[in-house]
C-alpha cells in the first residue's frame, strides 16, 4: 500500500526569553525552501506554549533553537509536556549554542540533532526529513 | 596498506590560488588592483580630511590620539549574581581593564524581576541579576567609581531604574555625581528591531524614547560627563547587515535622537557629543577602518551643516566597539584569537575610543577568566608591543583608505537618505521595513557562506575533523546546575518581605503621578529605588501610568494598588 506523500510540518520554536532569533528565522526559511510547512512560534514561548502549538498545528516535529546556554531545563520541560499531553510521536530536534557536555544527557531525553553554529543548512534539513520519515505513519 | 600510501603522491596547488571573481569588500564595494592619486583627486585635505583632532575629524578626535590616551580597554565580564560580578570586576581591574562593563541578565532586559514566572531559569543568564538598589550596591562593592568609567551594556527601558540606583548608590558613598564617567548602551530604537526582531512586548517605542530622553536631560544637568544614548549599531550589524547599512542606520538613529532633543528644547551643543556609536568591527580589515573614518566625517558634517552647531567639539563622534561576535566560529576556537586580533587592530587603526575584544569562546559560551584575559591582552599587546599607537591615524593619506572612506560615506549617506525618505528610522521600523531589511540580510549571509562566496576557515574552507583541532579550554559555569530555581529566588523574596512597604508605596505613588504628568522620570525613579523598589516595579508603575499593562507579558498584576 502506498501512502500519499504528505508535506512535512515542522514547528520552529524559540523557548524562554532568549532573544537571539537569527537562526530561527533563517532555519524557517530553509525548511520552506526544502518544501516543508514551517511554522515559527516567535519569541518568548514557554514549554507549554510550544507543545500546545505543536499539537494544534499537527506538526511532525519541533525544531528548538536555543542560544541561552541553559538547554537542560528547557528541553526537559518540553519533553515532560509532550508526555503529559500524550504527544510523544512528535519528534524534537535541537540546535544553537549547546555545549558538548550537555549533549549525552539531551540525547538520552530523546533530542536529536543538537547542531551548533556553522552547520550547513542542508545537514539540518536532511536530518529533519529523516526524522519525519522515521515517524511517518 | 603501507605500500599503497607510498605510492600515493601528495601535493598542493593552493599556492597558485587567486581570489575568485571580482574582489569586493564585504559590503560589496568593488576593489581595483591598485589605487592612485586619480582615485582621490577631488579630496580636499583641509575640508574633507583635516589634521587629527580637527573638523571633520576623519583622522580622529584628538591631535595626539593614542599617545595622549590609549583606547578604553575592557572585556565584558559577569553573569550570575551581583556578588559574582563584583568579584569578577575586582579581578578585572587588577588585570588591565580600564573600565567596568556590567550587563543585566535577560530577565532584566525584558523588565522582569527574577521572580516573574517567565524568568524562572533565566536569572543570571547572559548577564547578571540586577533588580534592586541592593543588587547595584553589591555589584560595585569596594570599587572606586571615580577612578574609571562604568559601562552599562544593553540597558534599554531598564536603564532608568538601574542608572537611578547607580546614582543613588554613588551619592550614598559620597561621590559627586557630576564627576562620574561612563556610558549607558541604552538605544531603544535599535532595541526595537535589531536586538531581536520584536522588542519588548506591550511597550511602545514612544515610551522607550521618552525614558531615554529623560535620562539625557537629567545627565546634561547633573551627570554631564556621562555618555547617553550610546547608539547600538553593533546589534544592527549582528543581524547580518553590512557595514554600509550599519553606518547608515546608526546615522539615521542619531538624527532621531537629535529631533527628540530639539522637541524638548535641549541645547544641542550640550548633547551631541554625549551620544556615541557602539560599532561592530568585522573581518573586512580596510572596510572596518574606513567605516570609523567615514562615520566621524558624516557625523561632524551632519552636526555642523544640518543642525548648525558651531562649536567643533560638539561635532565629535565618540565611538566604542565590540569586535564582531558573528565572525567567530565554534570550529577550531583558537582561530578566533586571530580573528579578534585583526578586528581589534582595525578598530585601533580606525581610531575607536573604547575597544571590547570578543573572547575566543564567544561562539560557545559566556567567557571564562582565562578567555577574557586573552581578549584583554589582545588590546594590551597591540598597545604596548606593536608601535601602532605612536602616531595618529597612520593610514591617513593612503589612496585606498581615503578612497574607501569616501565610498563608505557616499553609500552610507545614500542608505541613510532612503531611510529619511520613509520618514526616518522610527517610521521605517513601524512600517516593518527595518525588520524586513535585516531578515533579508540574515538569509543572504547564510547563503553566501553555504555557497562558499564568503570563505570561513574551519567552516566552509579547510575544514578539519574535531580530533585534529587544537583543544582549547572551554570553561563554563552553569548557574542552574547547582542551584534550583527556587533557591535563586530566595534573596529577592527576602528583600521584598523585609522592605518598608508603606514608604515604598509613597515613592511609587509619586512616581506614578510624575509619569502621568509626563515630567522627567529620573528624580522620582531615584526616590523609588532608594525606597527599595525593584526595576520591574518601577517600569510597571510607569507602564500603568501610560495606560499600558503593568507587566509586558500580562502575567502578573500591580501588587501595590
Amino acid at each position: 500500500m502506498t501512502i500519499p506523500e504528505k508535506k512535512i510540518r515542522i514547528l520552529v520554536a524559540k523557548p524562554g526569553i532568549d532573544i537571539h532569533d537569527r537562526a530561527a528565522l533563517v532555519l524557517s526559511q530553509a525548511f520552506r525552501d526544502a518544501g516543508m510547512e514551517a511554522i515559527y512560534t516567535g519569541l518568548y514561548q514557554s514549554p507549554e506554549m510550544i507543545v500546545s502549538a505543536a499539537i494544534q498545528e499537527d506538526v511532525d516535529g519541533i525544531a528548538v533553537s536555543l542560544l541561552d546556554g541553559q538547554p537542560l531545563y528547557i528541553f526537559a520541560e518540553i519533553m515532560k509536556e509532550l508526555k503529559k499531553r500524550e504527544a510523544e510521536s512528535i519528534f524534537v530536534v535541537g540546535g544553537g549554542c549547546i555545549e558538548d557536555r550537555f549533549k549525552p544527557q539531551l540525547e538520552r531525553m530523546g533530542i536529536s540533532g543538537l547542531y551548533g553554529p556553522g552547520t550547513p543548512l542542508k545537514v539540518i534539513v536532511d536530518h529533519v526529513i529523516d526524522m519525519a520519515k522515521g515517524t511517518s505513519r | 596498506m603501507n605500500t599503497e600510501k607510498e605510492n600515493e603522491l601528495v601535493g598542493s596547488k593552493i599556492w597558485l590560488e587567486r581570489p575568485a571573481g571580482a574582489p569586493e569588500t564585504l559590503s560589496g564595494i568593488p576593489i581595483k588592483e591598485s589605487y592612485g592619486p586619480e582615485d582621490i583627486k577631488d579630496l580636499d585635505y583641509n575640508k574633507d580630511i583635516g589634521a587629527p583632532g580637527r573638523y571633520p575629524f576623519t583622522r580622529g578626535l584628538h591631535s595626539n590620539m593614542y599617545r595622549g590616551k590609549i583606547w578604553g580597554r575592557r572585556v565584558w565580564l559577569g553573569h550570575g549574581t551581583c556578588e559574582h560580578v563584583n568579584e569578577e570586576a575586582r579581578w578585572a581591574l587588577q588585570h588591565g581593564w580600564g573600565a567596568i562593563g556590567a550587563g543585566p541578565d535577560l530577565c532584566t532586559n525584558l523588565n522582569l524581576d527574577s521572580d516573574h514566572p517567565l524568568a524562572i531559569g533565566y536569572s543570571g543568564v547572559q548577564g547578571c541579576v540586577c533588580d534592586t538598589l541592593r543588587d547595584v550596591d553589591e555589584m560595585f562593592d569596594t570599587i572606586d567609581l571615580s577612578s574609571m568609567p562604568v559601562v552599562f551594556h544593553h540597558v534599554d527601558m531598564c536603564a532608568l531604574p538601574i542608572f537611578a540606583a547607580y546614582l543613588v548608590m554613588a551619592q550614598g558613598r559620597g561621590y559627586d555625581i557630576s564627576k562620574l564617567r561612563g556610558s549607558l548602551i541604552n538605544d531603544p530604537i535599535s532595541n526595537s528591531f535589531a536586538w531581536c526582531s520584536t522588542g519588548i512586548p506591550n511597550t511602545p517605542l514612544s515610551l522607550q524614547m521618552k525614558i531615554a530622553m529623560d535620562i539625557v536631560e537629567y545627565c546634561i544637568e547633573n551627570v554631564p560627563l556621562w555618555h547617553t544614548p550610546v547608539i547600538c549599531a553593533y546589534d544592527i550589524s549582528q543581524q547580518a547587515v553590512n557595514a554600509i547599512q550599519e553606518l547608515g542606520l546608526a546615522i539615521s538613529e542619531a538624527k532621531e535622537y537629535i529631533r527628540a532633543a530639539l522637541r524638548r528644547g535641549i541645547e544641542l551643543e550640550k548633547f551631541t557629543d554625549r551620544m556615541m556609536i557602539a560599532f561592530s568591527t568585522g573581518m573586512d580589515f580596510f572596510e572596518s577602518i574606513a567605516k570609523y573614518r567615514a562615520a566621524r566625517r558624516m557625523w561632524a558634517r551632519m552636526m555642523c551643516e544640518e543642525f548648525g552647531i558651531e562649536n567643533p567639539k560638539a561635532c565629535r563622534l565618540f565611538t566604542t566597539t565590540h569586535t564582531d561576535g558573528s565572525s567567530l566560529t565554534v570550529q577550531q576556537p583558537a582561530n578566533n584569537i586571530v580573528r579578534v586580533t585583526l578586528e581589534t587592530l582595525a578598530a585601533v587603526l580606525g581610531g575607536a575610543q573604547n575597544i571590547d575584544p570578543c573572547t575566543y569562546d564567544e561562539a560557545i559560551c559566556i567567557p571564562s577568566r582565562g578567555s577574557a584575559l586573552i581578549a584583554s591582552n589582545t588590546s594590551q599587546i597591540i598597545a604596548y608591543e606593536t608601535g601602532v599607537v605612536n602616531t595618529s591615524d597612520p593610514l591617513g593619506g593612503s589612496y585606498y583608505i581615503e578612497y574607501l572612506t569616501n565610498e563608505m560615506e557616499k553609500r552610507a549617506r545614500e542608505y541613510h537618505e532612503t531611510v529619511e525618505g520613509m520618514g526616518g528610522i522610527i517610521a521605517a521600523i513601524e512600517s516593518g521595513w527595518a525588520e524586513a531589511e535585516t531578515r533579508k540580510a540574515k538569509i543572504e549571509s547564510q547563503k553566501e557562506v553555504e555557497e562558499g562566496k564568503r570563505r570561513i576557515v574551519g567552516v566552509n574552507e579547510l575544514v578539519v575533523p574535531k580530533e585534529e583541532e587544537l583543544p582549547m579550554p572551554i570553561e563554563t559555569e552553569n548557574w542552574l546546575q547547582d542551584t534550583s530555581p527556587e533557591e535563586w529566588l530566595e534573596p529577592l523574596k527576602k528583600f521584598k518581605a523585609e522592605r518598608n512597604i508603606e514608604s515604598l508605596k509613597v515613592a511609587l505613588r509619586d512616581l506614578s503621578e510624575v509619569a502621568k504628568r509626563g515630567d522627567n522620570l529620573m528624580p522620582a525613579t531615584m526616590q523609588a529605588m532608594k525606597a527599595d523598589a525593584t526595576q520591574a516595579e518601577v517600569l510597571g508603575i510607569i507602564r500603568e501610568a501610560n495606560g499600558l499593562p503593568y507587566d509586558p507579558f500580562q502575567m502578573i498584576q500591580n501588587p501595590f494598588w
